[in-house]
C-alpha cells in the first residue's frame, strides 16, 4: 500500500513537473483568506483561498474587512490588509539565466512583508513599488501603505 | 483688581530694594512679586520637548500680555503656567471649573476635549508637539478671554487662532496615509531604502517611518498606531517557514531514531497550517563523486519524503516536494566525512 501511494506521488510529481515546462512557473500559494479575495489572471478573476497557486503577473485585490496571506518560494511572505491591490510584477528565484529578483507593486492599500532568500542574494534585489516610490529591501520586516486620496 | 494691583506696586517696591533669590523661599511670591515677575520667568531656559517648549514661550507672551492690560490675575496665572512648562507638563484649564455662559462652556468643552484628545496621543505628540502646545495656549487664552467676557474681539481672536491651529494639527498628527515603516524582528535589522525622485531615506531600526506622500520625508510613529494601521495585513501574516535538520551515518540512507523524531515534529507542524508545502531536501557530504553524491543526496530526500508523506497521510491540501542537493551547499565547510553535511532539511511552510 505504501509503495503503491508512493507510486501516485511519484507520477503525480513527474506530471507537475512536465506540466511546469508548459504553464508559467508556480512563485507561491496563498495561505490566509479571509473575506473578498480575489486573483485576477489573464482577465480572469479567481476567488482566492488557502492553497490557491500565485504566479508572476497576478494581481491580488482584497475587498473591505478581507486580508490575504502568501508565502512565496524564497519563503518571503506578503499579505494584504483591507481594500487593497498588489501587482507581483516581477519574479525569479533559482531561475537559469536570471538574477534573483521580486518587484511587487502596491496599487493601494496596505502591505506587512517579511523577506526571503532573494532579499538576500544581493542588495535590493527584492523591491516593493508604490504609485510614489520605490522600496528597496535590505533587512526583513516592513510595512506599506498606499492611499489614492495622497 | 485694585487689591491685586496695590499688591503688585508694593511687591515690585519690594523687589527693587531686596534680593528675590534669597528671600524666595520664606516671603510669599506675592509680596516678593515673583508672581507677577515675567521677566524672571523668561529667563528660564527653554524646555526642549517642542510641547513644552511652546506651553512656556505661548504663556510667558500672554503673560505679558494681560500685565501690559494691568490684569493681574490672569497674567500671574500665566506665568505660573510659563514657569511650570519650563519644567515639566501643566494641562489646560478645564472650562467646567470657570464660569462662563452656557453655549461658550459647551463650544469650550468641546475645544478642551480635543486638546486633551491631541495630549493623549502619544503619535500626535511626536507629529505635532509643537502645535498642540501652541493650541493649547490659545485655548487658555479663549477661556479666559471668556471667563472675563467682555473683550468680544479678543475672545474671537483666540478662538479664530485654536481653530485653524486645530486644522493644522489634524493634518500633522495624522498617521501618513502614504508611509512605509521597518517593522521589529529577529535579529539584525536591514531596514528598507525609500525612493522618490531623487532623494532616499533609509529607514534602518524597527518603527523607523517615513511618509511618502507629496514629499518623501521621516516621520516618528509609535508601535501601537502602526499596529492598528496595519492590523488587518499583520493578522493575515503566514507563519514564518521552519526547517528540520536530520542526518545520516556515513555513506548510508537508513534514517535513524533520532532523524525520525524531526520527521514527527516536521508532520506536527504541517498539520498545524493552512495549505502547508513541505519541501524535503537531500545533501551528502564531500568525499566521494558528485554524481554518486547527488545519488545518495537524491536517496536521501527520497525516503523522508516517504517517511513525512506516510505521517501526513490523512492531512488535508499539504504538498510535498523533494530536491537533492548532493555536495553542493555543505553546512560545514569540510573535504572529508562530516555528519551535518550529510542531511536532509525538511522546509515546512
Amino acid at each position: 500500500m505504501r509503495a503503491f501511494i508512493g507510486l501516485c506521488v511519484s507520477i503525480w510529481i513527474i506530471f507537475g513537473q512536465i506540466g511546469a515546462v508548459f504553464a508559467a512557473e508556480k512563485i507561491g500559494q496563498v495561505k490566509v483568506a479571509s473575506g473578498d479575495v480575489i486573483i485576477l489572471r489573464d482577465g480572469q478573476a479567481i476567488p482566492a483561498e488557502a492553497g490557491s497557486e500565485l504566479l508572476e503577473k497576478d494581481v491580488v485585490k482584497t475587498g473591505a474587512n478581507s486580508a490575504i496571506g502568501m508565502t512565496f518560494t524564497d519563503n518571503s511572505r506578503l499579505s494584504l490588509g483591507p481594500e487593497s491591490e498588489l501587482l507581483l510584477e516581477n519574479y525569479a528565484y533559482r531561475s537559469p539565466g536570471k538574477p534573483d529578483s521580486f518587484e511587487a507593486r502596491l496599487q493601494n492599500g496596505s502591505l506587512t512583508a517579511a523577506s526571503g532568500k532573494i532579499s538576500k542574494s544581493r542588495p535590493l534585489a527584492m523591491r516593493v513599488l508604490t504609485p510614489t516610490t520605490v522600496l528597496g529591501v535590505k533587512g526583513t520586516e516592513f510595512a506599506v501603505r498606499v492611499s489614492e486620496e495622497g | 483688581m485694585i487689591r491685586h494691583a496695590a499688591a503688585g506696586l508694593l511687591a515690585l517696591g519690594l523687589a527693587a530694594c531686596t534680593t528675590v533669590e534669597d528671600q524666595s523661599q520664606a516671603i510669599p511670591d506675592w509680596l516678593t512679586g515673583e508672581k507677577w515677575d515675567i521677566d524672571r520667568v523668561a529667563a528660564l531656559p527653554l524646555n526642549e520637548d517642542p510641547y513644552l517648549g511652546a506651553l512656556q514661550e505661548g504663556y510667558i507672551r500672554l503673560s505679558r500680555e494681560e500685565l501690559a492690560e494691568f490684569d493681574w490675575d490672569s497674567g500671574a496665572l500665566f506665568a505660573r503656567k510659563a514657569r511650570i512648562a519650563a519644567q515639566g507638563p501643566v494641562a489646560p484649564t478645564d472650562p467646567a471649573s470657570e464660569s462662563v455662559d452656557e453655549d461658550a462652556a459647551t463650544e469650550l468643552g468641546e475645544a478642551f476635549a480635543q486638546v486633551n484628545g491631541f495630549i493623549g496621543s502619544e503619535g500626535a505628540m511626536l507629529r505635532a508637539g509643537r502645535q498642540i502646545g501652541e493650541a493649547q495656549v490659545f485655548f487658555d487664552c479663549w477661556l479666559q478671554e471668556a471667563v472675563e467676557g467682555h473683550q468680544l474681539e479678543e475672545i474671537a481672536e483666540c478662538r479664530d487662532q485654536f481653530g485653524l491651529m486645530i486644522q493644522l494639527i489634524r493634518d500633522l498628527a495624522a498617521l501618513p496615509k502614504n508611509m512605509a515603516v521597518v517593522l521589529p524582528e529577529d535579529g539584525e535589522i536591514g531596514g528598507i531604502e525609500v525612493t522618490q525622485g531623487n532623494k532616499t531615506v533609509t529607514l534602518d531600526r524597527p518603527f523607523a517611518a517615513a511618509g511618502t506622500g507629496k514629499e518623501l520625508g521621516d516621520v516618528p510613529v509609535v508601535e501601537s498606531e502602526i499596529r492598528d494601521a496595519f492590523a488587518g495585513a499583520l493578522a493575515a501574516q503566514p507563519k514564518p517557514p521552519v526547517e528540520f535538520v536530520l542526518t545520516f551515518d556515513f555513506n548510508d540512507t537508513k534514517i535513524t531514531d533520532t532523524a525520525f523524531e524531526q520527521i514527527l515534529l516536521a508532520a506536527d507542524e504541517a498539520r498545524s497550517r493552512d495549505a502547508a508545502e513541505v519541501i524535503v531536501t537531500g545533501f551528502a557530504d564531500a568525499p566521494g563523486a558528485a554524481p554518486d553524491n547527488l545519488a545518495i543526496s537524491r536517496t536521501r530526500a527520497e525516503r523522508v519524503r516517504k517517511a513525512v508523506f506516510f505521517e501526513l497521510r490523512e492531512a488535508e491540501k499539504v504538498s510535498i516536494s523533494t530536491e537533492a542537493r548532493g555536495e553542493r551547499d555543505l553546512a560545514v565547510e569540510a573535504t572529508g566525512q562530516e555528519e551535518q553535511n550529510r542531511r536532509v532539511i525538511i522546509l515546512v511552510r
